[in-house]
């Protein structure tokens, strides 16, 4: 199947599938172990991805699914977004809705994704349009508890020894952890379009300062001890203000959330179709694996809906960006690029 | 209908041969009481036979051509019958039938086996002027009517171009409708009008009552709620559309015109926009468009608020609301569809009224819905001024058809309120927008121009800037060179 | 409006709801014990006609042997839930909370706005720098910085009417059991820097001249010196509320006054700061500071200790930039 993107369709694409479904929970893992130097940590990481992604930028020409490397990634999406709609579903039902049953909030969450993912694919592709512009409500709001900063927190950075360095960039690599998809999706790009220099630069830079913003101001508001106790800093936050006109403010965000999560889940399931459905099969058959794949996740995600396994998925986040966002892709990369093999070459 | 065929070679018909012929054709149009068959005698004698339908024909002027025919015009000149109003044609009995329903008069001349027509319709039909339901504060005032030139001069003249086409079809077994079409030949969608022309074409059926029939053949979804074609009786708006590539299909027993493709937002334009200066009617599209949401959204926010989510409201208002609802016996959802039936039915009541009865009726349901309900205990104050409000919201748009869309989706969302709380909200809202974005007006996006992402076009349907040019529909789902106007 | 007495293990709480009778709001209170706080809260919901909405809570009041328990253990229930509100705002209270609850009944019209409003007012003068229970959890589990609560008492006299005493010293999460009075707390408003709320402030000038001034503006510069020194230097603008004798025409009465001023707001400081060190309780975020110039001076099991040992120097400079509307 082949979609056509502008570059702004192509650029909101992305920063749904990175922000969306993460946002809300890298600040503790990151925090936790990076202590009072995480943000200087992940401006240095930030940096070291930035540089990833120019080397993709060039080489994205080689990046080439066979059967089996396909195989894998779709089998890394689908248990991935089982874990992360776990988790979503996990922090509806704690902050607002305890008393709903877990699988009518999958359900919730399914049905909409299902039918985006049974129509044409510039649905998938257009929707993100829209809702992402609620992410910027988020900032106007954190920003309404400003008096309550402590600029202190963030210093002094020598207390951060080594051990928290290592760990605590680690961790930050979690922000980015869907690097893959940029090469995917970076050759449906309309041609005459520049991607390279400029608007790749304003792109990134600009998702890093919404999660630096981020990351900043949630070290300020809150003290180190608090991040042993708190999952999710931004909504804990909100949750404290006081604004005249809504007295549980978290409440609202958290709708905004869902929408947010229900629109980056159509994407991933609109870059799983990309790659599922290279060559023309059957309407029919296409719409049982959609099916399919959407009734295997809720089957997966309503077992793991559980503390231990989102605190367990927690640790090891990090671990996905490497191996399937810059190891496989360079493996992929340099082997078609020593066969000499293109994107325009091959079928695809 | 072999009555005019005399089977005598003398064709010097007396007078006894001609009446039963026009006896027979009296009765082969069933002795209809308008029907008229009269002889009349041509020159050198001969005998003529004049047809026509007394009601539908412009009979002072029939008799002035007659006269001067009768005057003027000899047999061997070559075209000697042609002229404005008349013409010449072999005689063809089967089609007399379909002639004289088409208003013409029609001279039989039994000698030499030719009819002439006299084309001099006079078609009951009413005098322009401004739609009732679409009314704006400046701007032009007049509206289709039912007659095909009429409407086709009242667009002719505001674009004066010959790259304005019209486009007959007669549809309909036994009504015979003229179903015509606008476009403009170099601007119009050239997909678009080709999936027109061959939807009108595969359209069999016997009668035509109303545009609403050509409508559902037209239509890509008839299932969906949101009507993909615009509807509209006003001329500017007509033109304004033609000019943009669309196409406009009128039919004579309606004064409605539908235009497609068209898109979401088109239902949200008015002529007013553009006589209005540019900041404030920006500031009153931007009005209108929240007012979309607003009047979907608000009863099934409340729904959720009061029934699950009580603690967003600050303590003031809470301990209001609380108050109005200790008295109230039944759940809000339930509260919420005794008034919005209550509205409904008000609102088609007030279709109906004759206008003597109607301002009487109007204080009625006011102070029945306003005051007693809330005082006998049966809803509250605040339910009352959710569903008032939401009543304003949803009139603001300026096409009924897209007023009734929006007062009917309200409904779903108010019963996933009522289940889910903000969950069911924010379900029903996703479902909406994906099903906005799938939808397709002529194959053409709906919710162009958001779907391809097109940030200048989502400007200019936000804002109106000046020095007004027209732009283009998006063509298809996937980002494409359009054509710039 | 809930408040808690007691300690774990025998907790009494005490809850002030608004309830609607024919139309009218009528305020609520009910009495519950318990051995947590939640068992507390759950004694409570058997005898309330319908069920406590936690989420509309304004105040928590909390008695003093309950504060001097350590603040954390009770409020732990309100983070937790998400359902509770944590930006109502922490007060302590002297004697018995039941009390303070009647009275906010027959002196206020709407449950648990009385205190809120009561803070919130003596906020603006700089008399206690109200916390709501994020905040104080904040600062609880943050380093460097204790809490310095309301306190609220009631007035000594037949009305019982509750009133503002000053300001409640924490040490840890414990309560000292010691006060910083109505009288002094605002001094300890411009020792910690807040500049954006008028202190007022009255002396007398030369035993006779009332003296009234209003801060404008606060800067404060604190630095290290050595290892065990801390100097903090304070530049105070300000404008003249009272003076009963005419005369700012000439300069040189200004420049008096400035000096009397700045004697005179050191000392005061010097009193607080003693009191401070002797409670072992650092309000101001001394520890704070030190933590960012100097990490290897801080030591944060030890902090508090430390900071009784600390030679703290205070330094004011007082500058009258206006004199109202008369000279």
């Amino acid at each position: 199947m082949n979609i056509s993107l502008t570059r702004i369709q192509f650029f909101s694409l992305l920063f749904s599938i990175f922000t969306g479904f993460i946002y809300i929970a890298f600040q503790t893992s990151v925090i936790s172990y990076g202590k009072r130097a995480s943000w200087l940590m992940f401006i240095a990481i930030s940096v070291l991805v930035f540089l990833l992604f120019i080397f993709y930028e060039k080489t994205y020409k080689y990046f080439i699914l066979g059967k089996i490397t396909s195989f894998i990634y779709v089998a890394y999406w689908l248990s991935h977004l089982a874990l992360l709609v776990a988790y979503t579903i996990y922090v509806i039902s704690t902050w607002m809705m305890p008393t709903t049953p877990n699988y009518v909030l999958l359900l919730m969450l399914l049905i909409p994704s299902l039918y985006a993912s049974l129509s044409r694919p510039e649905t998938a592709v257009n929707i993100g349009g829209i809702f992402s512009i609620f992410i910027l409500v988020f900032i106007f709001f954190m920003l309404n508890a400003s008096k309550d900063f402590v600029v202190g927190n963030l210093f002094p950075i020598r207390e951060s020894g080594m051990n928290a360095w290592i760990w605590g960039s680690l961790h930050s690599f979690t922000a980015y952890a869907n690097m893959e998809c940029y090469l995917l999706l970076r050759r449906f790009v309309m041609k005459n379009k520049k991607v390279a220099g400029w608007p790749l630069f304003l792109f990134f830079w600009g998702m890093f300062l919404m999660y630096f913003f981020s990351i900043v101001v949630v070290m300020m508001y809150f003290s180190l001890e608090e991040f042993k106790l708190i999952s999710e800093p931004i909504l804990y936050l909100l949750h404290s203000q006081e604004v005249t006109f809504a007295k549980r403010l978290d409440l609202i965000f958290v709708f905004i959330w869902i929408l947010i999560s229900i629109i980056t889940m159509i994407n991933f399931i609109l870059v799983i179709r990309i790659v599922r459905f290279k060559k023309q099969t059957k309407p029919l058959y296409k719409k049982i694996e959609i099916i399919f794949y959407h009734v295997l996740i809720f089957v997966v995600a309503y077992f793991l809906a559980i503390f231990e396994v989102i605190e367990m998925a927690r640790k090891y986040y990090w671990i996905s960006f490497f191996i399937f966002g810059v190891l496989l892709p360079v493996l992929i990369i340099i082997w078609n690029k020593v066969r000499g093999r293109t994107i325009s070459d091959s079928s695809n | 209908m072999e009555i005019l065929s005399p089977k005598r070679r003398d064709i010097l018909l007396d007078d006894q041969n001609v009446q039963q012929i026009i006896t027979k054709l009296k009765k082969s149009f069933y002795n209809s009481s308008d029907f008229v068959a009269k002889p009349i005698s041509w020159w050198n004698g001969e005998i003529a036979i004049l047809c026509f339908y007394s009601s539908i024909v412009k009979k002072t002027d029939v008799e002035k051509t007659l006269y001067f025919f009768k005057q003027n015009i000899r047999d061997t000149e070559m075209y000697w019958g042609e002229s404005i109003y008349t013409s010449v044609l072999p005689l063809d009995e089967k089609q007399l039938g379909q002639l004289l329903c088409n208003g013409e008069t029609v001279l039989v001349r039994l000698k030499t086996k030719e009819i002439i027509l006299f084309n001099l319709p006079e078609i009951a039909t009413k005098q322009t002027e401004e739609p009732v339901n679409e009314h704006v504060l400046q701007g032009s005032r007049e509206g289709l009517v039912e007659s095909f030139d009429t409407n086709v001069s009242l667009i002719r003249k505001r674009i004066r171009s010959p790259r304005l086409v019209v486009k007959e079809r007669t549809i309909g077994a036994e009504t015979k409708t003229t179903v015509y079409y606008f476009y403009m030949e170099d601007l119009v969608d050239t997909e678009a009008l080709s999936i027109v022309e061959q939807r009108l074409g595969k359209i069999k059926v016997d009668i035509i009552y109303s545009i609403g029939q050509i409508a559902d053949y037209l239509e890509d979804s008839v299932w969906s709620p949101f009507p993909q074609l615009l509807k509209t009786e006003r001329i500017d708006r007509i033109t304004a559309s033609i000019l943009e590539g669309k196409i406009a299909v009128v039919t004579d027993q309606s004064t409605t015109a539908l235009i497609g493709p068209s898109t979401f937002f088109s239902f949200y334009q008015t002529p007013d926009d553009f006589n209005a200066r540019v900041l404030v009617s920006s500031f009153y599209r931007i009005l209108r468009l929240a007012s979309f949401v607003l009047a979907i959204f608000l009863p099934a926010f409340y729904i959720a608020v009061v029934s699950f989510h009580f603690e967003i409201l600050p303590l003031e208002l809470s301990s209001q609301i609380k108050t109005d609802l200790n008295n109230i016996a039944y759940r809000p959802i339930l509260e919420a569809f005794i008034l919005e039936m209550t509205i409904e039915l008000i609102r088609e009541a007030s279709i109906r009224l004759p206008t003597a009865v109607g301002q009487t009726i109007g204080i009625v349901g006011g102070l029945v819905i306003g005051d007693a309900i809330v005082n006998a205990g049966l809803v509250s104050n605040m339910m009352v001024i959710v569903v008032a409000f939401t009543a304003i919201a949803s009139f603001v748009v300026p096409s009924m058809e897209m007023n009734s869309t929006v007062r009917f989706l309200r409904f779903p969302f108010m019963i996933l309120a009522s289940l889910f709380g903000f969950l069911g909200i924010a379900l029903g809202a996703v479902i909406l927008l994906i099903h906005l974005l799938n939808l397709t007006s002529l194959t053409r996006p709906y919710f162009s121009p958001i779907i391809p992402i097109a940030p200048k076009e989502i400007f200019k349907t936000l804002f109106r800037f000046p020095y007004f040019k027209p732009s283009r529909q998006a063509e298809s789902f996937s980002p494409k060179e359009d054509k710039k106007l | 409006m809930v408040g808690f007495e007691g300690v774990v293990g025998d907790i009494k709480g005490y809850y002030a709801y608004p309830e609607v009778v024919s139309g009218n709001t009528d305020v609520v209170i009910i009495e519950s014990k318990g051995k947590t706080p939640r068992e507390v809260r759950m004694d409570a919901e058997l005898k309330v006609q319908q069920s406590l909405d936690f989420s509309m809570l304004s105040a928590l009041l909390i008695g003093e042997d309950t504060a001097k328990d350590g603040l954390d253990k009770y409020l732990d229930l309100y983070y937790r839930s998400p359902k509770n509100s944590i930006s109502s705002l922490l007060i302590i209270v002297e004697g018995e909370v039941k009390d303070y609850l009647t009275a906010s009944k027959m002196w206020g019209s709407e449950v648990g706005v009385y205190f809120k409003r009561m803070i919130e007012s003596a906020e603006q003068y700089s008399i206690v720098s109200s916390y709501t229970i994020q905040s104080a959890g904040s600062v609880l589990y943050s380093e460097g910085m204790d809490l310095a609560l309301p306190y609220v008492k009631l007035h000594k006299g037949e009305e019982k009417r509750p009133e503002v005493g000053g300001v409640a010293l924490f040490s840890k999460d414990k309560f000292t059991g010691r006060l910083i009075e109505a009288d002094q707390s605002p001094y300890l408003g411009i020792l910690s820097g807040k500049h954006d709320e008028n202190i007022r402030l009255s002396f007398l000038y030369e035993g006779k001249n009332p003296l009234s001034i209003r801060t404008l503006d606060v800067k404060k510069n604190w630095k290290l010196d050595g290892s065990n020194k801390i100097d903090l230097n304070y530049e105070i603008e300000l404008e003249i509320d009272e003076y009963s004798e005419a005369g700012f025409r000439h300069s040189d009465l200004v420049k008096k006054i400035e000096s009397f001023l700045n004697k005179e707001i050191e000392d005061k400081m010097k009193e607080i700061i003693k009191i401070l060190q002797e409670e072992k309780s650092d309000v101001l975020g001394i520890g704070r500071f030190v933590r960012e110039k100097n990490y290897k001076m801080y030591d944060q099991e030890e902090w508090q200790d430390h900071f009784a040992n600390l030679d703290i120097n205070v330094n004011v400079k007082t500058k009258i930039l206006r004199v109202g509307l008369i000279h």
